[in-house]
């Protein structure tokens, strides 16, 4: 195993984008060249979230900072109409007495994550998306969503599990290089897919996000950001883990 | 977001210009067909509006753009609706904006309120707003504007 990591790791950290210059911007035009794990932040190899990363691509396991803690709220939803209910759960409860402008966005972002998973997960054969976004759905047993929220000291982690596993690193990274080139504007005419404005608005508000899928199973997409103290736009992470065709 | 809290609009006359209220969320359901029917020039006032998301954004730009931005005026635009404008420059495009509201908190007790600015003599980089405020609820604290004026007046063109 030690020589295993030992040849594994000049590999695991030429993977790894680290900068303290990157924006947004930047890093969606690296995820669309292909590059699944993008940390900025100015402590380099330093940064705890790196370390995390590193000591992954080296095949050991290890929780994110942010996401080592279980769920204080977990809810399944089914139907699209629970879900502003079980948002409003999840506020009510871990976040009542945040400011509304925190609110606000911990609200989008969990609309965002929760709608995608529900419209966007679960595909035809032909790969076209089985449920539309126009019309309400009711998604079977086997494939309700599971909205999660843990509550740490100064931010909040929210992550949706699917049962599609269909997402693709290619996928995210069309979509986000398309919103910052034209602005969102080509998204709009798609009317009834269109992923990528969620996607984006998710990406936009977050300072980690996580992505996790086992082809054909299912997919995890897990966010943490501040609700205590200013955000640093300059520190964010991006990681994809899985998906056939996706990292390499 | 609030569970039933459905979009709906109401139109009034303002010295002889057509204001639509517009109220709820705006979201995959909504669709602005009636108001399309109403003629043009609109001044679209959002005080009401309580949530956007991805679908609801796509929805009003796809509208924008078949109204005609240049008859299009945006007054009384809530923070929910600021953050679309600077996320989405398309949420506006060449509509006139007249006024945001701005939000404060009070740095002793909490409270929030929100500031109703005129913003049509703004341009680019060239704006000014209020950093503190005195808070009414506890007569002692400050309130302090609830985010970074660049980033929150980043719509102004
Ligand atoms: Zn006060």
């Amino acid at each position: 195993m030690g020589a295993l990591i030992k040849k594994l790791r000049p590999q695991a950290s030429s993977e790894i984008v680290i900068s303290s210059t990157l924006d947004r911007r930047k890093a969606a035009e690296l995820i669309s060249q292909g590059k699944a794990h993008i940390h900025a932040t100015a402590l380099g190899q330093n940064d705890a979230c790196v370390r995390v990363t590193r000591s992954r691509l080296d095949i050991q396991t290890a929780p994110y900072p942010w996401g080592a803690s279980k769920p204080q709220v977990s809810i399944r939803i089914r139907e699209s109409s629970q879900r502003c209910a079980a948002i409003q759960n999840i506020l009510e409860t871990l976040f009542s007495a945040e400011r509304s402008s925190i609110k606000e966005n911990l609200r989008l972002i969990m609309e965002e994550m929760s709608s995608n998973a529900m419209y966007h997960s679960i595909r035809e054969e032909s790969g076209k998306d089985l449920y539309r976004r126009t019309q309400g759905v009711s998604l079977k047993e086997a494939e309700a969503i599971e909205l999660n929220c843990h509550r740490t000291a100064d931010g909040a982690y929210l992550s949706v599990s699917d049962h599609g596993g269909t997402l693709r690193l290619t996928d995210i990274g069309k979509c986000l290089e398309r919103c910052y080139k034209t602005k969102g504007t080509d998204q709009m005419e798609a009317k009834e897919s269109g992923a990528g404005l969620g996607f984006f608005m998710i990406f936009e508000n977050v300072t980690h996000m996580e992505i996790s899928v086992v082809t054909q199973v299912s997919t995890t997409i897990s966010v943490w950001l501040p609700v205590s103290g200013a955000s640093d736009p300059t520190y964010f992470s991006f990681n994809f883990w899985g998906g056939k065709n996706a990292t390499k | 977001m609030l569970p039933n809290d459905k979009f709906k609009f109401e139109q009034m006359l303002r010295e002889q210009k057509k204001v639509i209220m517009l109220s709820g969320m705006i979201d995959e359901d909504t669709t602005f067909d009636e108001i399309m029917k109403l003629g043009s020039p609109l001044i679209f006032n959002f005080k009401g509006i309580t949530a956007i998301n991805s679908c609801g954004v796509r929805n009003w730009v796809n509208f924008l753009k078949a109204f005609g931005e240049n008859n299009a005026a945006f007054e009384e635009c809530p923070p929910t609706v600021v953050k679309q404008m600077n996320m989405i420059p398309s949420f506006t495009a060449g509509a006139k904006i007249a006024s945001v509201y701005v939000p404060y908190v009070c740095d002793n007790c909490d409270a929030e309120t929100m500031a109703l600015i005129d913003v049509s003599k703004f341009s680019k980089g060239k704006f000014s707003v209020k950093e503190t405020i005195p808070c009414e609820a506890c007569k002692e604290g400050e309130m302090e504007l609830d985010g970074h004026p660049a980033q929150y007046f980043s719509f102004i063109k």
